[in-house]
């Protein structure tokens, strides 16, 4: 067997599990069910897409509610559920970052495999990949990002073609009109092209910066502003602040609350802390109750940020003309997690640093192979203590990857039972009184009603301590 | 922009690692062995991460699963009716209840609410028990939840009413 076709084989036995989990949770009402109502109500694709350019005065997210409508439309040509079309959508992502990842890293020797084995429950065991499967708005923007911005690098390993600026241009442009975090599929682009990756041509970067330039131009046409502090919740030290109290604290000098928001990106990346903001461990410090999964998170991060550090070290001493071509996309891999703690500015989320989280993957792989590479110069001694580290270390990102089955349960149960409220038989009152709304969330609520998830009651009870934070 | 391709010595270098190096490949694939065995036991009828098909009224309250209480009522269960809930859902324990016992039992009065808004009945054959229930749980939310349905002279012997459960 190649070793290429055994990485497949590992990831796809991993994935299918994961997809199920996915596909698990129902439809949100929460972020879902008004975008669905919106694409639903529309007469047509065109003065939906006039129209939802302006929904939001700090947000530009015109394909959501497009892409959204498009769903609705399949479901109803094909008589499928919208659970079953909504959440196959979301499988689908899933599996493509999964393809991607792979794509991006190239396993093509038996030690590809190994440093595979590690750094693939690196990939989907990050508490920032969670993020791209547990919420939906009702397709994760956060995924299609990723999956936008891991094509674009995997284009940039290949060489150039004539048509590399169209696909990037389209990439950016569909990120950018989903999301705000859309601009790290520009970032992944200018970091390629500044690491020299060969796919990377200057005329790329140059379509692309001219499509962000036009972005941000139409922004400001249409007064769209970015939300600043106090826009969203955050954490500083061991606390979680709301909006208003954010604002209350740092709006008047906020230098010092952004620093700290871009190295907390940063440092959530690299060591699993803080999480949106607060410091689990201060408040374990505090309490003296450290958490398992606190523990876990935080040593099998530490462990893997020390290996890429590792590799940094050693690797990247000459200068740019030097590297190899594995070394740029290390280089590239560092730099789209720096940039990316940088969108943080107002509020921590790991949502905004997921792209950064599936780079860290690459990253991880890279230096995980470049540390098996130098056994055989090593001692037996040095062999083995390195083969325990890495073990070691793949087994505590395996055990958090596995978690994710159990937060994806435990989401599922959740998401579920928030359709209780919805259209109560003593709460007429809070019914839609539009016909058309009222039958779709009538529709779906049905739907999800018929929708068996596991409930919490009936796994083990360890795992919260475990795998939930 | 681009610049020359460019070869690591290090990729040039003969696939090392041998034993040492495919040891570390041992956590995800004792994953995968976990795995195709929970898949292979799923199959034999053990689901340890499902809930069971068989779930009665009684036990998705026990399992605060509102969802499913409103399916099971929808779908023509009674909400007054004892049935089993199987053991370590509330009690170490399988026992006989009906869901307001269930609900008392694991001390959520937002289902108890739920329950009778759906139909459940708290009334003088059955709030007697659930107080003195809700009372030895130590529930003093559900306990005074319960207390104002009752009339204002209502006190009932505790010592006199049968637990659900024995342990």
């Amino acid at each position: 067997m190649k070793p290429a076709v055994l990485a497949v084989l590992l990831a796809a036995l991993i994935t299918l599990p994961l997809a199920e989990s996915v596909f698990q949770i129902p439809i949100q009402v929460s972020d879902s069910l008004e975008a669905i109502v919106i694409g639903a109500k529309y007469p047509s694709s065109w003065s939906l897409l006039a129209d939802s350019a302006q929904f939001s005065t700090t947000t530009f997210r015109p394909m959501r509610y497009e892409q959204t409508r498009w769903l609705l439309q399949a479901a109803a040509s094909t008589s499928l559920t919208y659970n079953t079309v909504f959440r196959a959508v979301h499988v689908a992502l899933t599996v493509m970052l999964v393809l991607l990842f792979l794509l991006a890293i190239r396993v093509r020797r038996w030690i590809d495999v190994a440093a595979f084995a590690v750094a693939f429950p690196v990939l989907i065991g990050i508490h920032t990949f969670v993020a791209m499967l547990q919420e939906a708005f009702p397709v994760n923007h956060f995924a299609e990002v990723g999956v936008c911005a891991l094509a674009v690098f995997v284009l940039a390993r290949q060489s150039p073609k004539w048509f590399f600026p169209a696909i990037v241009c389209v990439l950016l442009a569909f990120a950018l009109s989903v999301i705000e975090s859309g601009a790290m599929v520009w970032v992944v682009a200018i970091c390629c092209a500044a690491a020299g990756m060969r796919g990377m041509t200057r005329s790329s970067v140059v379509a692309a910066t001219v499509l962000l330039g036009i972005y941000l131009l139409v922004r400001h046409a249409l007064d769209i502003t970015s939300p600043g502090i106090g826009g969203h919740g955050s954490g500083f030290g061991g606390t979680f602040y709301s909006p208003e109290e954010l604002t209350q604290r740092f709006g008047a000098h906020p230098l010092g609350f952004i620093a700290y928001n871009v190295a907390g990106g940063l440092a959530s990346l690299l060591f699993s802390e803080p999480r949106q903001g607060v410091y689990s461990l201060a408040i374990a410090w505090k309490t003296g109750e450290p958490h398992a999964v606190l523990l876990i998170n935080l040593v099998s991060s530490i462990a893997t940020s020390a290996l890429i550090a590792w590799y940094a070290v050693t690797h990247l001493r000459g200068s740019r003309a030097g590297w190899s071509d594995i070394d740029r996309m290390f280089v590239v891999a560092c730099a789209v997690m720096v940039v990316n703690a940088a969108l943080n500015a107002a509020y921590i989320k790991d949502e905004i640093i997921s792209v950064g989280g599936l780079f860290y993957a690459v990253a991880a792989f890279i230096a995980i192979r470049g540390l098996l590479e130098t056994i055989p110069q090593r001692r037996l001694v040095a062999s083995a203590l390195i083969a325990l580290f890495l073990m070691t270390d793949a087994g505590l990102w395996t055990f958090r990857a596995a978690g994710l089955h159990y937060v994806l349960r435990y989401d599922a149960f959740k998401t579920r039972n928030d359709w209780v409220e919805l259209l109560r038989p003593d709460k007429r009152d809070d019914w839609p009184t539009d016909p058309q709304e009222l039958a779709i969330t009538r529709r779906i609520r049905d739907e999800v009603i018929l929708r068996s998830v596991a409930s919490p009651s009936f796994m083990p009870r360890w795992a919260d301590r475990y795998w939930v934070e | 922009m681009r610049a020359p391709e460019t070869t690591n010595p290090s990729d040039t270098k003969p696939a090392a690692g041998g034993v040492l190096g495919r040891a570390i490949a041992v956590p995800p694939i004792a994953w995968l062995v976990v795995s195709t065995a929970l898949v292979i036991a799923a199959s034999f009828g053990y689901t340890p991460f499902m809930t069971p098909i068989d779930l009665t009224l009684p036990e998705a309250v026990a399992a605060r699963d509102h969802l499913e209480i409103l399916r099971q009522i929808e779908s023509g269960a009674d909400p007054n009716r004892a049935e089993r809930v199987r053991p370590d859902l509330v009690r170490p324990g399988g026992y006989m209840m009906t869901p307001l016992e269930a609900a008392v039992a694991s001390g959520r009065l937002d289902t108890i609410e739920f329950l009778q808004q759906r139909g459940a009945r708290v009334d003088a054959t059955t709030l007697p028990d659930l107080l003195c229930f809700a009372k030895q749980q130590g529930a003093a939310d559900i306990e005074a939840y319960l207390r104002r349905q009752a009339p204002a002279d209502f006190a009932p012997r505790c010592e006199s009413v049968r637990l659900p459960w024995n342990d």
